[in-house]
């Protein structure tokens, strides 16, 4: 199909007024550098578990008790650090919620050292037990 | 969370074993791993529940409601389901948040486990954390389409609720709940 330029000239006035709604209407977009879950990795970690409880069934075919345990155990490593990032992302999601700042460059840190299992002192992540909730 | 993986495969595998056993038409465990939905949802479930239990937020129902479009059949992650739980069809099932869910329960198609009218507080809002969804003892089998709801309401164990029943109130162990035939009319198409 060919394109409409007379259209496309307007684009830009378009994409103009739905970013001028992002500030409008703040409700229904997150904009800052720390991000949320990533709805596609957690589906990603969903099916690589999958992969893990039913070996052979789903992915990897050709699998035996003498290769089982490399295969997995990659799967395994892959899930520790995916899941922990996707997790610690929540939780500070969960923080912005309460209104804590946790976007802050400080905090950012803390978060990636309780991801890391590296406690920072100042630590603030959610209350409860975040530490537990590692993957 | 992985760790509790081994944990979650002894469960799978006694889902897998009610599955066959309540499922006439199965020819074994390969066939119900690879097809049944029921399966998908409650492995999902499984590992949902996991992280739901450790608090984690977001990620457990970004889980739940993938699996809900994949299957049809909508877990919360905060259900507490026993071993040797069984869904049969799966298309339209819904288990909410607070329900229990206690070994060797089977339910069809359609089944919802769900809450009353919603209490709210003073000002309006909505009333969150109470148990609002009801509590299935062992052994329960309900029937396509049977809705029962409300926090309060227990399923006595070894009860059979019948297709399309709707109930909002406890039940004894060992009764069977099924609603009055509806009269049907025959003729001859024009």
């Amino acid at each position: 199909m060919a394109t409409d330029f007379r259209k496309k000239e307007a684009l830009s006035d378009l994409t103009d007024r739905i970013v001028d709604s992002y500030e409008e209407i703040g409700t229904i977009n997150h904009l800052g550098h720390c991000p949320l879950p990533n709805a596609q990795e957690v589906i990603s970690i969903v099916n690589d578990i999958k992969e893990v409880l039913y070996p052979g069934y789903r992915r990897r075919q050709n699998l035996h008790l003498g290769n089982v345990a490399y295969y997995v155990g990659d799967l395994i490593d892959s899930l520790h650090d995916r899941l922990t990032t996707q997790i610690a992302r929540s939780l500070r999601w969960a923080a912005d919620v309460r209104g804590e700042d946790t976007c802050s460059r400080e905090k950012i840190i803390d978060f990636e050292a309780a991801r890391t299992g590296e406690r920072h002192p100042d630590a603030r992540v959610a209350p409860g037990n975040p530490a537990d909730a590692r993957a | 969370m992985l760790e509790s993986l081994p944990e979650i495969r002894r469960m799978l595998a006694h889902d897998v074993q009610a599955a066959f056993d309540g499922d006439p038409a199965s020819i074994g465990p390969d066939e119900i791993i690879f097809c049944y939905p029921g399966l998908e949802a409650i492995t999902v479930h499984r590992i949902a529940h996991q992280l739901y239990q450790q608090q984690v937020p977001l990620i457990p129902r970004i889980m739940s409601e993938w699996s809900h479009g994949q299957t049809g059949i909508d877990i919360h992650p905060g259900a507490r389901i026993g071993p040797s739980f069984f869904i049969d069809h799966g298309t339209g099932v819904v288990i909410g948040e607070t329900t229990e869910i206690e070994a060797n329960v089977k339910v069809y198609q359609g089944v919802t486990l769900g809450a009353l009218s919603f209490p709210k507080d003073g000002e309006g809002n909505l009333v969150r954390g109470t148990k609002r969804h009801p509590t299935i003892e062992e052994g329960v089998v309900i029937y396509a389409n049977a809705t029962v709801l409300g926090g309060d309401t227990i399923v006595g164990h070894h009860s059979v609720i019948g297709a399309s029943v709707s109930l909002t109130k406890s039940i004894p162990p060992n009764t069977v709940v099924t609603i009055d035939k509806p009269s049907l009319r025959f003729r001859e198409a024009s």
